[in-house]
């Protein structure tokens, strides 16, 4: 063990006032991490001291893993864990329901949960602790698919402010994939520690995360392990199986993380995926060595994670097959000789054939060749069957790793950091980035999912870079309205928009296939009746997607003194400011950098005059990063609105939060700025 | 010769299936602004006996696009008592040419536990990814099982958005066992009836999308559906006789409840302790629910049997944590401590929940409270909840009819009813406009009733969802900043408090010289129905409520009142609305009084309600207009 958790000996009554209030975050009183070592002080905690909206906290938990071997799996790891959360209130009775999803391919080849033990712990009316047992009437295992199965328990007799304690070992042969240890919940963690032990032939590298500070402790010991081993014996001419056991001696790194009072981590808006700022800690199988075997690397760094991933079969072997597609390939192409128009043809061609069955991942399944035969493929199946057709077509094109949102951002090395694969094609005026799986896409416009920090490029020669994956343009949505007041005070007009880029992606992604009925019921303007819906240009992406229709809008005039009020952008004004905290830690995420742009003319009905339109405005922030340009003017019987209102960046770092709610505050109160018309 | 010929008549088959699926088939008028069309759907039901059953389903869909995938599913359900035959798929082209087959080893065996911790319930489904369209799929299944009692029913729309070219669905009851049918809307959608004691038979054909719509009746009040059940069925291996509502609570009684109402010794104690010193039978209920409240917890455990068997009231009392039938049988087991008898009762629960119709013997519903009658009334509590008030039922469980079961046999209630008075919202603004145009204030508000049912839980939530619940629902105030948030939650009255101080630094309108101010600064109607000329349900509104608000709001100094709307008053059938304005020097008292009924209206006056919202919408905004002196 070596890890002396009870560390604190002293007596509480040989604290001085002022060493208590120094040490403030801490418990008042000595912790006992042992199991079923539970206090009363612990018990009888109504708040966390520090978080005291809290309604659970991780008192303690503890991660040992270390590995052991037999003759038939090798070597596999054991993980111990064992958590002890206090619940302050019935909201955090969640705590006590804990899932865990387990391998489970055979019987052979699976993780598996042993030595289960659960206690609830309470304070009675008379003081004693009570203690209730987790039965097996409260665990279940279910099977989930053919890899997958879940372990269940629910910790029974919880009540505000107990405390429960659980643990298990998992055993696993997946000793390259080892989950991630996380320090941070949503709840505090009040302490946590992890061992971390691994035989000097199995070599781990460890990577972190979040915005905490951490140290790794590193040593190592001597262990021995004894195993025992079948081995055949010639006796009188006849093999025979005999038992041996052996022992062997090696070297065991060790890896020790402890932290205390990590503060509970709080998911916002606009966040993206909330696991890239969670404090946590992953271990990664860099190489084996084993004695009288050769070195074999896994993964080391960028380079070394994509050169593997390229070098398989499931990966680069499906780049090289081509008698699949030949044939089909070499007629679209005939009598095609410019670059572009190759690219776009065998896109197009790949687009229209393959149908994305929704599975992610950078391996082949089945394999490009059987995909290509039934027309349905995953992502890595569809895009590189796309570069290797283009390649074929005599383009410089290559495939490109990345990392969907969902599955955050890799920030170390790891072959699990990728799960997603597009592909690309270097043309004489730049870079083509082209996923096939979406029937909507188009060159350059990839789904705001893949979005997501930067993808690497793989070269035929087994080199790699890293790509950006934002394209320099923008995204647009262009309105231009016209519209008349009524009889009852309604606005009454038609909108034409066109959308670019992403904003096309997105419009055409919920809209395409909808019946008019559907599409109408789609367009939520608050108040505004919408019909002669049309779109144009749905079905072909490389073109600018266009909406027309004829709208009446009730809620934008209103008539006070026989003067008519009225909000000049309408139903395209931002109703409220989309940040409303008054503070955060993590960036904002935009997705892709966009320009929305609206003409407005509203004719002025007879018997009126402008009595006052609100002042134009222009408002930039830091060097045209952001732009608001509000221009409203008189021409003869019509009032016109120009609205300019562009982003430039994908993201935006979080210190700068406070600007950008103000910029979005001005935009607000701006477009809430009246019209007013008199009676001539 | 005879071979032969039997050949040629089964290829003569091929044939006549091939084009059976085309596309060009479809009636234009059917396939005219949908995205599929249910070409067929054909449920065969043979009853062998009273505990064997076959079920056999095939559904033929033509799919236009891809965007109608995302709501078409294959799969079946079935569990251990259940025996699955066969299943596969079949996918045609457009000309109704047989293009693909799904085996067996094409389909994938996942669990469906849903939102239950554990379940044995699976389900067989189909991952399906089209490469052409259009298509037309065929799914087909066949099922045994011994489990009668929840015989499939006759639904033939089940999607909203997809015409029905035929469906039809037949009952063989092969033994002749007597049978109960439930049978709804049948009429309004001409469905054909061919009955005999052997064999129920319907028929729908060429029916267009019924689309769901703003503000209707739920879907199996509207919709046409047929079920059944036999007087005597297997469930889940445990067989029962039931032909009236007294032998289905003596089932009920004596097979799924006898016996689980059990305490420890030491439990009993508790209980003894807790109540010692209270007379009064409904304070004793009281403190026994709010004990029960306190100690457990929610948590969906279905195995065989026990999806309709609580679990015994020591293991609830042990683990601390049940279901709803669980829960409800632990409180029935503790009040009986104290002598106090209490009801199992069945409802069909949800915000848009039924009756249990007292013409149908049969499972119906699905969740259970504890009806406990006192002289004066009869108590209802919802156990399942750790916070809810003292026989207080929300949206969950009011309004509706239920079956209680008692030593007696089954008896029908109908739960609390909140009229519009109860569901009342009572607020009080005081704020002051000052000369910087910031408007700063405090708010009390008390909700009862439904209201308050609405509003409870936010006690619980985190600062920052509390202050964002504010920043939300005062979205027409920009820029608001929050603070001194601070609930009473009176349990006994059934009334939430809130209060809280705003500051809303740019409330008011400008124009030109003078400023534009609404002085209804709480509550504003923002969800107005869409108008729709083609309404084809009626118009249904549960539950009604009632608002009362009164704003007083000292004016700046260097202003004047430049105009002020006149009083206004609203009355329909729909509910009242009155909105004035005081002024008195240079403060002003606006008061604003909302009451909407509740109702069922005939599709025609859709529109009229739609109407009636819209104008308190606006005049929610009327404002006054200051000028600077």
């Amino acid at each position: 063990m070596g890890f002396c958790l009870n560390k604190c000996f002293i007596p509480m009554k040989f604290f001085s006032t002022c060493l208590i209030v120094f040490f403030s975050l801490q418990p008042l009183f000595s912790q006992d991490f042992r199991f079923g070592k539970v206090s009363k002080e612990e018990l009888s905690e109504t708040q966390h001291p520090v978080y005291t909206e809290s309604n659970a906290a991780v008192l303690y938990r503890e991660i040992k893993t270390n590995f052991d071997y037999n003759q038939d799996d090798g070597f596999y790891v054991v993980t111990e864990v064992f958590e002890r959360i206090k619940i302050y209130k019935k909201e955090g009775f969640d705590w006590g329901n804990v899932e865990l999803s387990l391998y489970d391919e055979s019987n052979r080849y699976k993780e598996d949960i042993g030595s289960l033990k659960g206690y609830t712990y309470s304070l009675a009316d008379n003081g004693k602790i009570e203690e209730t047992k987790l039965g097996r009437n409260g665990i279940f295992e279910e099977k989930q698919s053919k890899y997958r199965k879940t372990y269940k328990f629910a910790m029974p007799a919880l009540k505000e402010g107990c405390v429960i304690e659980y643990e298990y070992t998992m055993k696993s042969p997946l000793i390259g994939s080892i989950d991630t240890y996380r320090f941070q919940e949503t709840i505090p963690v009040n302490k946590v520690y992890v061992d971390f032990r691994t035989p000097e032939y199995l070599n781990y590298k460890n990577h972190r995360r979040g915005w905490i500070f951490y140290n790794v402790k590193q040593d190592s010991r001597e262990r021995s392990l004894d195993y025992t081993y079948t081995r055949s014996v010639l006796e009188t001419g006849r093999a025979v199986a005999t038992n041996e056991r052996q022992t062997v001696k090696f070297k065991e790194n060790i890896f020790q993380v402890e932290l205390k009072d990590v503060e509970p981590i709080i998911e916002e808006s606009y966040s993206g995926n909330i696991d890239n700022y969670t404090s946590s800690i992953t271990f990664e199988l860099e190489f084996t060595r084993f004695p009288n075997s050769p070195f074999k690397m896994y993964a080391t760094n960028w380079e070394a994670v994509t050169k593997t991933i390229y070098e398989s079969d499931e990966f680069g072997g499906q780049l090289s097959k081509e008698k699949y597609f030949e044939e089909d390939i070499d007629q679209i192409l005939a009598g095609v000789s410019n670059q572009k128009e190759k690219a776009i043809k065998v896109f197009e061609f790949v687009k229209g054939k393959m149908n994305w069955n929704k599975y992610l991942g950078v391996y082949c399944d089945d394999g490009v060749k059987e995909a290509y035969k039934s027309g349905i493929g995953s992502t890595a199946e569809i895009n590189l069957m796309l570069t290797a057709m283009l390649r074929h077509a005599g383009l410089k094109s290559n495939p490109i790793l990345l990392s969907t949102k969902a599955n955050g951002i890799p920030i170390f090395p790891t072959r699990s950091g990728f799960n997603y694969v597009i592909s690309s094609v270097e043309l004489p005026d730049g870079l083509l980035l082209l996923d096939a799986t979406n029937k909507n896409a188009a060159p350059n416009v990839l789904d705001e999912e893949l979005l997501n920090w930067q993808g690497v490029m793989l070269w035929e020669s087994g080199a790699s870079n890293w790509v950006p994956l934002q394209t320099a343009e923008k995204s647009q949505s262009a309105y231009i309205c016209s519209a008349k007041i009524n009889e009852n005070l309604e606005l009454e007009g038609e909108i034409k928009a066109q959308y670019t880029g992403n904003r096309a992606l997105e419009k055409r992604d919920a809209f395409r296939g909808l019946t008019t009925a559907e599409a109408i019921n789609k367009f939520d303007y608050k108040n505004v009746q919408i019909s002669n819906l049309e779109f144009s240009e749905m079905d072909n992406p490389y073109l600018p997607l266009k909406m027309a229709s004829s709208f009446v809008a009730s809620d934008f005039v209103e008539e006070i003194n026989e003067e008519y009020y009225v909000s000049p952008l309408v139903f395209l004004a931002l109703k409220e400011n989309p940040f409303k905290l008054s503070d955060r830690k993590y960036p904002v995420e935009y997705g892709y950098a966009q320009l929305d742009r609206v003409i407005f003319t509203i004719e002025i009905p007879q018997g009126y005059q402008v009595k006052s339109i609100p002042e134009s405005t222009n408002i930039i922030v830091g060097e045209n990063e952001y732009e608001f340009k509000y221009l409203l003017s008189q021409k003869g019987n019509f009032i016109q609105l120009m609205m300019n209102l562009g982003v430039n960046n994908s993201s935006e770092a979080a210190e700068n939060y406070q600007s950008l709610k103000e910029f979005y505050q001005a935009i607000v109160d701006k477009q809430k700025e009246k019209i007013v018309l008199s009676k001539l | 010769m005879k071979s032969l010929l039997t050949l040629f008549a089964l290829g003569m088959l091929r044939v006549f299936y091939a084009q059976e699926y085309a596309v060009k088939d479809i009636n234009p008028l059917l396939s005219i602004g949908v995205n599929a069309v249910i070409r067929q759907n054909d449920t065969q039901i043979w009853l062998h006996d009273y505990n064997s059953i076959t079920i056999e389903d095939k559904t033929v869909v033509t799919v236009f696009n891809q965007k109608v995938m995302e709501d078409l599913q294959f799969y079946l359900l079935y569990d251990s008592y259940e025996t699955v035959k066969d299943y596969y798929a079949i996918i045609y082209n457009e000309q109704g040419q047989k293009v693909k087959t799904f085996k067996k080893k094409d389909f994938m065996d996942i669990s469906a536990t849903g939102s239950s911790l554990y379940s044995d319930d699976r389900a067989i489904l189909l991952k399906l990814t089209p490469t052409f369209y259009p298509f037309t799929i065929e799914f087909y299944y066949q099922k045994h099982t011994s489990s009668t009692a929840f015989i499939p029913a006759f639904i033939p729309f089940p999607y909203s958005n997809m015409s029905v070219e035929e469906a039809s669905y037949t009952l063989h009851n092969e033994k002749e066992i007597p049978i109960y049918s439930k049978k709804v809307n049948l009429e309004d959608y001409s469905i054909t009836i061919e009955e005999s004691p052997q064999k129920y038979h319907f028929l729908a054909k060429n029916i267009r999308p019924i689309l769901s719509e703003e503000l209707c009746p739920s879907f199996w009040e509207v919709m046409p559906w047929v079920r059944f059940v036999p007087e005597k069925f297997q469930l889940k291996g445990v067989t029962t006789q039931i032909n009236n509502w007294e032998k289905f609570a003596a089932w009920q009684r004596d097979k799924l409840l006898k016996g689980r109402d059990q305490l420890d010794e030491s439990s009993v104690l508790a209980i003894n302790n807790l109540v010692a010193g209270i007379e009064d039978p409904k304070l004793k209920t009281k403190a026994i629910y709010e004990y029960m409240q306190n100690k457990t917890r929610y948590i969906s455990v279905q195995i065989g049997i026990g999806g309709w068997q609580p679990f015994p009231a020591k293991e609830v009392d042990k683990l601390g944590y049940g279901d709803c039938k669980g829960l409800t049988n632990y409180t029935k087991a503790l009040l009986k401590t104290q002598g106090i008898d209490s009801y199992y009762t069945i409802v069909d629960s949800g915000p848009s929940g039924l009756d249990i119709d007292e013409n149908f013997v049969a499972l119906q519903g699905n969740h259970v409270i504890l009806s406990v009658p006192f002289e004066d009334e009869l108590v209802f509590l919802e156990c399942t909840s750790q916070d809810l008030p003292f026989n207080f039922l929300g949206t969950h469980t009011d309004d509706r009819k239920v079956l209680m079961i008692t030593p007696e046999g089954g008896v029908f209630k109908k739960t609390h009813t909140y009229a519009p008075e109860i569901n009342n919202q009572t607020t009080t603004v005081n704020a002051v406009l000052d000369a910087d145009f910031i408007v700063r204030g405090q708010v009390e508000s008390k909700s009862y009733g439904l209201k308050y049912y609405e509003i409870y839980g936010i006690e619980q939530q985190t600062q920052k969802d509390k202050e964002l619940h504010y920043k939300d629902k005062l979205g027409f105030h920009n820029g608001l900043a929050i603070d001194g948030i601070q609930f009473q939650n009176d349990k006994d009255l059934v009334c939430f408090t809130e209060k809280l101080n705003f500051t809303s630094p740019s409330y008011i309108t400008k124009a030109g010289d003078r400023m534009l101010l609404n002085p209804n600064l709480y509550s504003r109607i923002v969800n107005i129905p869409k108008k729709n000329t083609n309404r084809t349900l009626p118009l249904e509104i549960r539950r009604g409520y009632s608002y009362h608000d009164e704003v007083n709001l000292q004016l700046p100094e260097n202003y004047t009142l430049d105009s002020v709307f006149e009083p206004y008053k609203l009355t329909t059938d729909f509910g009242s609305y009155t909105i004035t304005v005081a002024v008195s020097g240079n403060a002003l008292t606006y008061r604003r009084d909302l009451v909407l009924h509740s109702g069922r209206w005939p599709k025609e006056r859709f529109n009229e309600y739609v109407d009636f919202i819209k104008e308190i919408a606006k005049r929610d905004k009327s404002k006054i207009v200051l000028k600077s002196l």
